[in-house]
C-alpha cells in the first residue's frame, strides 16, 4: 500500500497541483490542498469503487476540496486582508512572485475570471474533458456548462485582445 | 490545433510544479498521519432513539403512576375539590361527544377506503370478502344516512337528558334517558337491517356467499354498537365518566391509524434492488432493525437500507392534516382530567402501528453503499 501511494503521488501530484492552483490562485495553498487530498485518499481508498479512472477520482476530490476552501471563512478573511495589504510576502518572496506572475501571462488571465468560468476553462482546455464529462464531474447540467464556457471564452477574448487567439473566436463547442 | 490550449498547457506545466522534496514531504506526512480507525457503519439511529424514547416514556409513566405530576392527572377544578365529585363542564362533554362521533365515523370511512383501494391487498381473500360487503353498503347508500341520523339523535337526546331529572335523583334521569335511547336506537337499527337493506342481504344470500352475509349482519351490529356505545356513555356520563376518557383516546388513535393506512394505499413492500423479488412484511420489519446491510435471501447479494430521500416524506405530509386530531385529546387533558398515562398508551400504540404497518411499506432498499446520515 505504501508503495502504491508513493506511485500515485509521483504520477498525479503535479497534475492535481495545477488543478487546485487554478481554483485557489495560491501555490502554497494548492500544495496544502493536494496533501489533504492524498491523505484523504490514503485513509479512505477502500471507498474507491473503480467506477471512474483514478485520475478522475482524484480530480473530483481535489475540486471538492477546493470548493470547500473557497467557501471557508479562512479564504474570505484572506481575500479581505489581501485587499487591504499584500499579506505575508517579504521583499524577496514578493519579487519571485511578481517574476512568476509575469511569466504566467495566460494563466493570470484565466485566474482573473470568476471561479465558475475558471473551472470550465480548466477542465475543457487544460484537462481535455468534453462538456458532457464536465457536466457529470461538476454535477451541473450540460447546457449550463455550455453557456458558462461560452461566457468564459468571451471574457478571455476581451482580456487577450493582443493575442487574437483563433481558437477563442471561431471554435464551437 | 488549439493554439491557446497548447500555449496554456505548456505554460502551466512549466511554471506550476511540485518539487521532489515536497513530494517526499507529502509522502512522509501521509505515512506519519494517524491511521483513521474504520468506524463500523451501523445504523445507530434505531437502537439509540428507540431505547432513549422507551426509557423516557417508562420514566414518565412511573412518575404518573406515583403521582409525580398531579396537574396532569386531574383537572384544576378537581384538584380544588379533592375528595368530592369531579365537576365537568357540559360544553366540554358535548365537544367530546361530537369529536368522538366524528373520529369514529372517519375511522369507519377511512378503514373502508383503505380496504377498497389498497393495491397490496388485492390478492388477499379476506380483504376480497370485506370489499364485497362494503360495496353492497355503498351501493345502497344507507350506512351513511343511518349513521348521521343516529349521531344527531344522540346529541339531541344527550342535551335534553338533564331536563329529565326526577327531583334530586339525577341518576334516575340518566337511566330513563338511557332506556329511551336504547329502545329508540334498537328499533332504528333493526328496521335498517331487516327492511331497508333487506334486498342487499337477500341478494348476497342468494349468491350463496354465507361469509359475506354473516359479515353484513355483523357490520350492521357494529354500527349500532358504536353509536349506542357513545349514547350510553354520555347519557350516563356521571357513572361512566372514566370510560368516556378511554373511548375518546381510542377513537382518536384508531382514526389516525386508519387515515395513515389509507394514505399509503398505493405503496407496496420493498423489493430487492438486484433481483427485484418482493419481500414480505415480516422480513422488511426484521431487516429495518438490522444495522446497515444484509444479504438478499433470493440472490444472496448485499442490500443496503436506503437513506436520505426515503418516501417517508409522504407519510409526514399526511401528519399535517391530522395534527388537530393529534392535539385534541392533549388539549382536553387538563380540562376533563384525561390521564397522561392514557395518552402515553395512545402514543405507544401509534408507534407500534408505525413499526408494524407503516415501516414495511415506507422502508426501501438499495444496492448503493451510501453513508447513513
Amino acid at each position: 500500500m505504501q508503495h502504491e501511494i508513493e506511485h500515485i503521488i509521483h504520477t498525479y501530484s503535479d497534475y492535481l497541483l495545477r488543478v487546485s492552483y487554478v481554483y485557489v490562485k495560491d501555490e502554497q495553498l494548492a500544495e496544502e490542498i493536494i496533501q489533504d487530498v492524498f491523505l484523504k485518499f490514503y485513509q479512505t481508498q477502500h471507498q474507491y469503487r473503480e467506477d471512474a479512472s483514478l485520475k478522475t477520482y482524484l480530480v473530483k476530490m481535489t475540486i471538492n476540496r477546493c470548493h470547500d476552501y473557497l467557501r471557508s471563512w479562512k479564504n474570505k478573511r484572506f481575500i479581505l486582508l489581501e485587499k487591504v495589504q499584500l499579506i505575508g510576502k517579504s521583499h524577496t518572496v514578493e519579487k519571485i512572485y511578481i517574476e512568476k506572475q509575469e511569466r504566467m501571462e495566460l494563466t493570470n488571465v484565466v485566474l482573473k475570471l470568476p471561479v465558475i468560468y475558471r473551472e470550465v476553462i480548466l477542465l475543457y482546455y487544460y484537462e481535455d474533458y468534453t462538456t458532457s464529462d464536465i457536466a457529470q464531474l461538476l454535477e451541473i447540467s450540460h447546457s449550463t456548462i455550455k453557456s458558462r464556457l461560452q461566457r468564459a471564452r468571451k471574457e478571455l477574448q476581451k482580456q487577450l485582445t493582443a493575442y487574437d487567439w483563433e481558437v477563442l473566436s471561431h471554435e464551437s463547442i | 490545433m488549439n493554439q491557446f490550449k497548447e500555449e496554456w498547457q505548456r505554460e502551466l506545466n512549466r511554471e506550476v510544479k511540485l518539487s521532489s522534496n515536497r513530494k517526499l514531504e507529502i509522502l512522509r506526512e501521509i505515512k506519519n498521519a494517524p491511521r483513521k480507525v474504520q468506524k463500523s457503519k451501523r445504523n445507530w439511529g434505531y437502537p439509540v432513539v428507540l431505547t432513549s424514547f422507551i426509557a423516557l416514556s417508562l420514566l414518565f409513566l412511573m412518575m404518573n403512576i406515583q403521582g409525580g405530576i398531579p396537574q396532569g392527572n386531574i383537572s384544576p377544578g378537581a384538584v380544588m375539590n379533592k375528595g368530592e365529585k369531579i365537576e365537568v363542564d357540559s360544553l366540554q362533554l358535548l365537544i367530546c361527544l361530537i369529536m368522538m362521533i366524528i373520529f369514529q365515523s372517519l375511522t369507519l370511512l377511512f378503514s373502508a377506503l383503505a380496504i377498497m383501494k389498497t393495491k397490496r391487498w388485492d390478492s388477499n381473500e379476506k380483504v376480497q370478502i370485506l370489499r364485497t360487503f362494503i360495496k353492497t353498503h355503498v351501493h345502497y347508500k344507507m350506512f351513511h344516512i343511518v349513521a348521521v341520523v343516529l349521531s344527531l339523535l344522540t346529541i339531541i337526546i344527550w342535551m335534553v337528558s338533564p331536563i329529565i331529572v326526577v327531583s334530586n335523583f339525577k341518576f334516575i334521569g340518566g337511566i330513563i334517558a338511557h332506556v329511551f335511547i336504547f329502545i329508540f336506537a334498537t328499533v332504528i337499527v333493526t328496521s335498517y337491517t331487516l327492511y331497508i337493506n333487506r334486498k342487499a342481504a337477500m341478494q348476497i344470500r342468494k349468491e350463496k356467499r354465507k361469509r359475506t352475509f354473516l359479515l353484513f349482519q355483523l357490520m350492521s351490529w357494529a354500527i349500532s354498537t358504536i353509536i349506542l356505545g357513545n349514547v350510553l356513555l354520555f347519557v350516563t356520563y356521571e357513572t361512566s365518566y372514566e370510560v368516556i376518557k378511554v373511548v375518546i383516546v381510542i377513537s382518536q388513535t384508531t382514526f389516525l391509524c386508519s387515515l395513515l393506512l389509507w394514505h399509503e394505499k398505493a405503496k407496496n413492500y420493498a423489493k430487492c434492488p438486484h433481483c427485484n423479488c418482493r419481500y414480505n412484511r415480516k422480513f422488511v420489519i426484521k431487516k429495518s432493525f438490522d444495522p446497515y446491510k444484509f444479504n438478499c435471501p433470493e440472490c444472496a447479494k448485499q442490500v443496503y437500507i436506503k437513506t436520505g430521500k426515503v418516501s417517508s416524506t409522504s407519510t409526514s405530509n399526511s401528519f399535517y392534516f391530522v395534527l388537530p386530531a393529534v392535539y385534541f385529546p392533549w388539549n382536553l387533558a387538563e380540562r376533563i382530567g384525561l390521564s397522561y398515562v392514557l395518552l402515553s398508551i395512545s402514543v405507544f400504540l401509534m408507534i407500534l402501528f408505525h413499526i408494524v404497518c407503516l415501516s414495511p411499506i415506507i422502508d426501501k432498499f438499495t444496492n448503493e453503499n451510501k453513508s447513513q446520515w
